[in-house]
């Protein structure tokens, strides 16, 4: 008989300072070229805009990096004030915008179909205000507006399309939730965020792990092995990973590709945007 | 002979603006007492130049006269730049004479295997080079380049091993490698580069000089992290995230003295090259 000695799968640490000084390198090299004054970026009160937040500060400065809060009226007490705990302690630019008012017009003006999918309807209409907040900001004052996304979310498509998803450079895209905690730890990020779960805050008691059925803790080891190291899922299984869990994250990294994509153009020319016509974003720059 | 490897930055795709890094490095340098300065792959144009290549390629002539009458001194510098032939671009490398007033092509090098994997899509872009080039540096070093990805494919130091003169003293690594493979001590790119190196050092007795990239394009961060071995394969590493230079002092009397005690080919390794490959 053969004996089972797989144990758990596990997600190698990054090494914090290494990756730190990759990132503030990218963040710093990015806003520099494109000719931007300064950062923007949503502070949420949770981990992941926290570690932007500290990167950026790192990177150039906390008085050229601006986080708005942008509570809507459900958001959750303690968001607000963890965000201004990561405020107070980078010493970075801040403000304050309450979204209810412009999330009730655009549910009283726009939200005109009936009641199907309520929730997530006032969900995006919640992360696309903020999107509208953040690009505004860019525009006024010169600011790149910095991604906060992770890879686990990303690789999940739990986001908002040209909602939360929507940004100008995304330095924390590639690091899974596992990471952003390693990380996180290495650059002080307060332990008030650190230990809370975490939660879109789109409506009352939402937590990432409810909704999404799993731990990040057991999917980001799956993760890794399948979207970076291309194991299969059947390899995965036989090491001992969860086979619901496997299934389920194997379909969902096609089935959210969209989301990753830009628009797609109906190609009719020689050369079509995002098909071939083959520019880096930095050319010029 | 001093060598200075650059470990520098540029603008992507703006060939003007890179030349005035390169003039502005291998000033520096060569008051330091370097008369061999070398950038990294595609040091005058950038990476990531996709569609770019076919607006900006040069050709070796144009390469060289960016030189002329830049008042360097009598050096001899390394630069990357996409070759304009008159059928095909390549992915390539030149070492040309500076002087007061004219600037002389000493040789080129075609980048011969063009990555295509992962994040790569070089032969899209690029024709690959067919051979390797052994070329002659005033004061008698001999030189090889191997462009990145050639770093990387063992046959290649075999094979310039075998020729009638010998390894050539020194070995030019221009490379642009994104870095990737944060869970170790250095990007796991990195650590494969520095095995690449001793390996050509120890096992060869080639002084290596791998220029790298620093900067940032698009999505790939060039982490820096060039180094250089001397004529003792001692190891010089340049820091990560930063421009800089390393300047070596490298004794070609006791590189070919360590060749001649010690020759890493001998005729039965052809032999069995040749009946293996038959």
């Amino acid at each position: 008989m053969r004996r089972k000695t797989a144990g758990p799968l596990t997600l190698p640490p990054i090494n914090g300072p290494l990756t730190a000084d990759a990132l503030v390198f990218f963040i710093r090299r990015e806003v520099e070229r494109a000719g931007f004054e300064g950062v923007v970026l949503g502070l949420s009160g949770g981990i992941d805009s926290a570690l932007v937040a500290f990167l950026a500060a790192r990177a150039i400065g906390p008085r050229r990096v601006t986080g708005l809060m942008l509570p809507h009226r459900i958001s959750s007490k303690g968001s607000v004030a963890d965000a201004k705990m990561v405020v107070r302690t980078l010493g970075i630019r801040s403000h304050l915008l309450d979204i209810s008012a412009a999330v009730d017009g655009v549910e009283r003006d726009l939200m005109t179909a009936p009641g199907i999918h309520r929730q997530g309807r006032l969900g995006n209409a919640m992360a696309r205000v903020r999107m509208l907040a953040l690009f505004d900001h860019s525009l006024a004052h010169r600011a790149m507006v910095l991604g906060t996304s992770n890879k686990s979310e990303i690789a999940l498509g739990y986001a908002t399309l040209f909602g939360d998803s929507a940004s100008a450079v995304n330095p924390i895209g590639d690091l899974y939730k596992t990471d952003v905690y390693v990380l996180s730890r290495h650059l002080g990020v307060p332990r008030a965020l650190l230990d809370k779960p975490p939660s879109a805050d789109l409506w009352q008691g939402q937590t990432d792990e409810g909704e999404i059925g799993f731990r990040y803790a057991d999917i980001d080891p799956v993760l890794h092995r399948l979207l970076d190291r291309r194991e299969t899922p059947a390899a995965l299984v036989a090491r001992g990973a969860d086979p619901v869990l496997v299934e389920f994250l194997s379909k969902k990294l096609l089935t959210t590709h969209y989301k990753r994509k830009i628009p797609v153009i109906a190609k009719l020319e020689t050369r079509t945007f995002g098909v071939d016509f083959l520019y880096a974003k930095d050319i010029l720059s | 002979m001093k060598a200075a490897v650059i470990q520098s930055d540029c603008f992507l795709g703006d060939i003007s603006r890179n030349l005035a890094t390169h003039l502005r490095f291998a000033k520096m340098t060569a008051k330091d007492g370097a008369t061999l300065v070398v950038f990294p792959e595609l040091s005058l144009s950038g990476y990531l130049l996709e569609d770019r290549v076919k607006d900006i390629a040069l050709t070796a002539k144009q390469v060289t006269e960016l030189f002329d009458g830049t008042g360097l001194p009598d050096i001899v510098i390394g630069v990357g730049f996409p070759e304009r032939t008159r059928g095909a671009i390549y992915n390539a490398y030149a070492l040309i004479r500076c002087g007061a007033k004219k600037a002389d092509i000493i040789g080129i090098q075609r980048k011969v295997n063009l990555p295509t994997y992962g994040m790569f899509d070089e032969a899209r872009h690029f024709r690959a080079g067919s051979s390797l080039r052994v070329h002659e540096l005033p004061g008698g070093a001999t030189a090889a380049v191997l462009i990145c990805e050639d770093g990387w494919h063992p046959a290649l130091p075999v094979a310039l091993a075998q020729l009638p003169e010998g390894m050539p003293h020194l070995l030019v690594v221009p490379a642009a490698s994104p870095s990737r493979g944060y869970r170790g001590e250095r990007p796991s790119n990195l650590e494969g580069w520095d095995h690449a190196a001793e390996q050509f050092s120890r096992v060869y007795g080639a002084a290596t000089l791998t220029a790298q990239r620093v900067g940032v394009e698009d999505s790939l961060i060039f982490a820096g992290g060039s180094t250089a071995t001397d004529h003792n394969g001692t190891i010089t590493r340049a820091a990560l995230f930063t421009e800089e230079t390393i300047i070596v002092d490298i004794d070609i009397e006791a590189l070919s003295r360590l060749r001649a005690k010690a020759p890493v080919v001998s005729v039965r390794d052809r032999e069995i090259l040749r009946s293996t490959l038959a």
